[in-house]
């Protein structure tokens, strides 16, 4: 597969990965919603840590496109306040990351990244989230907007480190199925 | 001489990213003597030797019976113990290790291991 069709495909799985850990995390944790798109836990938030890591600004066009087809149910189709959102639900990380990596010198690589360093990632994703969401509908006359961003906020932590201990789960027991194995 | 291929960024990425999310906390903080007396029973299951909360109180032998006792209290409330009842006599509590404990003792061999390997390069 050329450079071309394998970033195409990449962009695609994170935008379908997106959209369907948004719903999963409409579907499970429904009962923990702040409004239509805040929620006290939000699975997704590790999501956008995570495929900007990967992969960059590639992994930040997958977040815009699903963050656009799930803005659909609430802001309408190609309207100009979903593609905002959807621009600064992208961005947020990106900034996070750029800015994360600079303070605490990692390399693109990520080389040599401790748990440590990742979860103030994490943190600072969020924070980032929040005040460029919060900011935009402040700005535009949003009603709640105070009140949404600690929920906000604390959905995006806890989204994030329930994925991430998930992750490690699975490493953990594909470490031991490699180990049993030998 | 044939030029190295360099990995792909995004492989180089997934793994140290893997790494990190492997070394995630996962296990309760322990204080100094908690560890001290966590190391202690250790020593004792290893020999295959039930420890009842008596003799666990007496592993310490600069801390007072009520400290490694409390630090029992400690270990148990993290779940890194139980206690339960001996099958000779119920009036005896014996001390028995969680898998949680047994995760925490490989991970720490691991940990030596690797300490080790990184030494002897």
């Amino acid at each position: 597969m050329n450079r071309f069709a394998s970033t195409l495909l990449q962009v695609a799985l994170t935008a379908g990965a997106w959209v369907g850990l948004y719903d999963l995390n409409g579907w499970m944790f429904h009962e923990l919603e702040w409004t239509q798109t805040i929620s006290w836990i939000f699975l997704p938030a590790a999501m956008r840590l995570l495929v900007v890591l990967l992969w960059g600004w590639w992994g930040a066009l997958g977040l815009w496109l699903g963050t656009m087809i799930t803005n659909v149910s609430v802001f309408g189709l190609l309207t100009p306040q979903s593609v905002v959102v959807a621009t600064l639900s992208a961005a947020a990380p990106c900034i996070a990351v750029e800015l994360g990596r600079r303070w605490l010198v990692i390399p693109v690589t990520l080389q040599g990244i401790t748990a440590s360093q990742l979860l103030k990632l994490g943190g600072m994703s969020a924070a980032t989230s929040v005040t460029l969401h919060g900011s935009y509908f402040w700005l535009s006359g949003g009603a709640g907007v105070v009140g949404g961003t600690v929920p906000m906020f604390i959905g995006d932590v806890a989204g994030t480190l329930i994925v991430l201990y998930l992750a490690r789960s699975l490493l953990v027991l594909a470490d031991r199925v490699k180990t049993d194995s030998r | 001489m044939v030029k190295p291929k360099n990995p792909s960024l995004t492989y180089l990425r997934f793994v140290n990213l893997a790494n990190a999310i492997r070394s995630l906390p996962s296990f309760p903080n322990l204080d100094a003597m908690e560890e001290r007396v966590l190391n202690g029973l250790a020593a004792v299951w290893a020999t295959g030797v039930d420890v009842t909360v008596l003799d666990a109180m007496k592993l310490g032998p600069d801390a007072s019976p009520s400290t490694v006792h409390r630090r029992l209290k400690g270990l148990q409330r993290k779940g890194l113990i139980r206690l339960q009842d001996s099958p000779h006599d119920s009036r005896v509590r014996l001390i028995a290790p969680t898998d949680l404990a047994m995760e925490y003792f490989e991970r720490l061999g691991q940990c030596l291991d690797l300490a080790a390997r990184a030494g002897a390069r």
